[in-house]
């Protein structure tokens, strides 16, 4: 599919309601440039965001294994797991993910992966960081990642929404408002921001009427609605695109309630064995929900196993105890998704990705070179168990999977160093060119942007980002 | 104040949108806006007649959420001797709930120059389903069906009034009364509410 981005197709693209907005003083889509179209290689993408800091060494890049014993010293220690061997010669994962092991070789590995260094770091931060592309604080609102892909294509199917975030929670999250600051569309408008299901076996719930009004009533009342609007003297008096929009949203609104789109989100609906493979827990029941709507024609989905400070991946004690229990969360249903989406001939267009917001380390906190305040401590001898782990935050390497959509199959991209710091030596990937590249896999240059009061605003950080070639198929 | 209200230009019309600046040659109306979702939920708390739950009244809370302004304004008030119960919490001074948030209320941490005034689907959807619209209108009705007359048409009449500022048309009277039936039934109240805080008529500022 080729895709051009001009003010041209942009207008011709719109609804309506969306084109009237355009006049109304809504940011606008930059002029474009003379460039030639990206051929894109995917539709859809499914990012599998592992919040709160995966530590590289302990998952996709595995290094120097030593086993826990009293009173071993901490700078000793690189990965608290054995490696084990994948489908690709050479390559070898962290023990705990052989699943995933065995379909590395249907995607490809990045183990380069940079992020920024933010100073003192702040989980949140961090996330805003990547989801967003920009460090914060910001004068704009920036636009999370499927915001700008919601905002460039548009649903796939238009009974469902463009941008779904699936598993993370706010009600009683220490850092709620935060991430709330990036889980947005932004200065794009909360048209493009994402239908959220917090509990994916709750999803259901977001897409039928609601509790305790049968189906007979909610088409009645709609059905009277539309009567009620048809009746009024001031509707038919009036007409502009504040009203076309609002009727056109309840419209909407009413199409994907009463649609068989929305049976992709009752998880109950699918084949038992199938749910058992994928449900490992909340995460797992998050792939299965992905799939399940990617199959309905869903654009954008974001699948977290939940940032909780101090929970899940924010490993600051007991990270080999913890991943003992994470790894198997997230190595069974990733590896399910992947094999379901071929099988179904869907992989081909569907870009997965999966990413942290940073890795970990025993020893290092923020990048090598740097000394980060308040670091997590760590004492120089190990005695307990709960000391064994990659308990502070590392940003100078961290490990990316991608699949299908595009991505090469069998690639391992970028290399870090055998020893502490176990930092990247070759490839390195920033989140502005990763950015770069999963939009450019969808068709959509890197200066994709609009007008915010005009000041221009970019979906990859000034418009810079550059797609790395090498991961492209 | 006189001046202002009974200039012509602030008599005029609303208009459906501004020209291109270009274009650009006289005030012709002011444009046709959205409520915000404050001026929302403010509508339907005086069309229910239940306001926002009260917030906290420490004046010192971090101001993250929306109960420290509540509580500095309660402060003040018992400064100036005002110690009479808040009864009527504007939407303003409660915390952004997922209703307020999807109508476009922005996170209080987050500069924002300017918010979306058309509607979008994903508002629609918690318009729609989402549990705090279907909470307060259920609330609603119950209220309307104790306080309001035993007569359906009247009541039809009378929430017509309250929220738009007219009576309904015959037409738009049998409709309703479709809906809420001889009895007052509460769940036909309740849609009836629902409809009427959906109509164009009851969003838009005109």
């Amino acid at each position: 599919m080729n895709v051009s981005f001009d003010r041209r197709t942009f207008l011709q693209g719109l609804s309506a309601a969306g084109a009237s907005a355009l006049f109304a003083q809504q940011p606008r889509l930059l002029a474009a440039k003379e460039e030639p179209a990206i051929e894109a290689t995917a539709d859809s993408v499914i990012l599998l965001w592992m919040g709160g800091g995966m530590a590289h060494t302990e998952t996709f890049d595995p290094k120097r294994y030593t086993p826990f014993e009293p009173g071993m010293q901490s700078d000793s220690v690189l990965s608290t797991f054995p490696s084990i061997p994948t489908a690709l010669d050479g390559i070898e994962f962290s023990e705990g993910l052989e699943q995933l092991a065995s379909i590395i070789d249907k995607g490809t590995l990045i183990r380069s992966h940079v992020v920024g260094d933010l100073g003192k770091i702040l989980h949140s931060r961090h996330q805003y960081h990547w989801h967003t592309g920009y460090e914060p604080p910001l004068t704009v609102a920036a636009p999370h990642l499927g915001a700008w892909i919601a905002h460039a294509l548009g649903p796939k199917n238009p009974a469902v929404p463009a941008f779904i975030d699936i598993g993370q929670r706010y009600e009683g999250n220490g850092e709620a408002e935060e991430l709330k600051a990036f889980q947005t569309a932004g200065c794009l408008g909360s048209e493009y921001g994402p239908f959220r299901v917090p509990n994916p076996d709750q999803a259901i719930n977001a897409v039928r009427p609601p509790a305790g009004m049968s189906q007979e009533r909610f088409k009645r009342r709609y059905k009277a609605y539309q009567k009620l609007v048809q009746q009024s003297p001031v509707v038919q008096e009036a007409s502009d695109y504040q009203q076309e929009s609002l009727l056109r949203s309840m419209e909407n609104a009413y199409r994907l309630l009463s649609s068989d789109a929305a049976e992709a989100f009752d998880l109950a609906q699918e084949p038992k064995e199938k749910f058992d493979i994928y449900n490992t827990g909340r995460f797992g029941q998050g792939c299965l929900l992905a799939r399940r709507l990617v199959e309905r024609g869903a654009r954008f989905i974001e699948v977290t196993t939940e940032y909780v400070p101090f929970l899940h991946w924010d490993t600051h004690d007991n990270g080999h105890t913890r991943l003992k229990e994470l790894k198997p969360a997230i190595d069974r249903p990733i590896a399910q998704l992947i094999r379901d989406l071929e099988e179904r001939g869907l992989l081909d267009r569907t870009l997965v990705v999966l990413a942290s917001e940073f890795s970990r380390d025993m020893m290092v906190e923020g990048k090598p070179d740097k000394k980060v305040p308040e670091q997590v401590p760590q004492p120089d001898v190990i005695q307990e168990l709960k000391h064994y782990g990659m308990h502070r935050h590392f940003t100078g390497a961290g490990s990316v999977l991608m699949f299908g959509g595009g991505a090469k199959k069998g690639l391992v991209y970028g290399k870090t160093a055998d020893e502490r710091p176990c930092t990247t030596i070759e490839n390195p990937v920033t989140i502005t060119d990763l950015h770069s590249t999963i939009l450019h896999m969808l068709g959509i240059p890197a200066n994709y942007g609009i007008d915010v009061q005009q000041r221009p605003f970019y979906a990859t950080k000034d418009g810079l980002g550059k797609p790395v070639h090498g991961l492209l198929g | 104040m006189q001046i202002i209200c009974t200039s012509k230009a602030y008599q005029l019309h609303s208009v459906a949108a501004l020209p291109p600046e270009e274009e650009f040659v006289a005030f012709r109306g002011p444009v046709v806006k959205r409520f915000s979702a404050e001026q929302f939920l403010d509508a339907i708390s005086l069309l229910i007649h239940k306001w926002q739950p009260e917030q906290s009244s420490d004046a010192k809370k971090d101001g993250r959420g929306q109960g420290g302004q509540y509580g500095t304004i309660l402060a003040v008030l018992k400064e100036h001797g005002d110690d009479k119960p808040v009864t009527e919490i504007r939407a303003s001074l409660a915390f952004r709930d997922p209703l307020a948030a999807s109508l476009g209320r922005p996170n209080r941490e987050q500069v924002v120059m300017q918010r979306d005034s058309y509607a979008t689907t994903l508002q629609a959807l918690e318009l729609t389903n989402g549990d705090t619209l279907d909470s307060l209108l259920k609330a609603g009705a119950d209220y309307w069906k104790a306080n309001g007359t035993e007569d359906s048409g009247q009541l039809i009449r009378n929430l017509y009034m309250v929220s738009i500022s007219r009576e309904p048309t015959e037409l738009e009277l049998a409709t309703a009364f479709e809906l809420v039936g001889p009895d007052r039934d509460a769940e036909g109240i309740q849609d009836l509410l629902w409809i009427i805080v959906m109509l164009p008529e009851f969003q838009l500022i005109h």
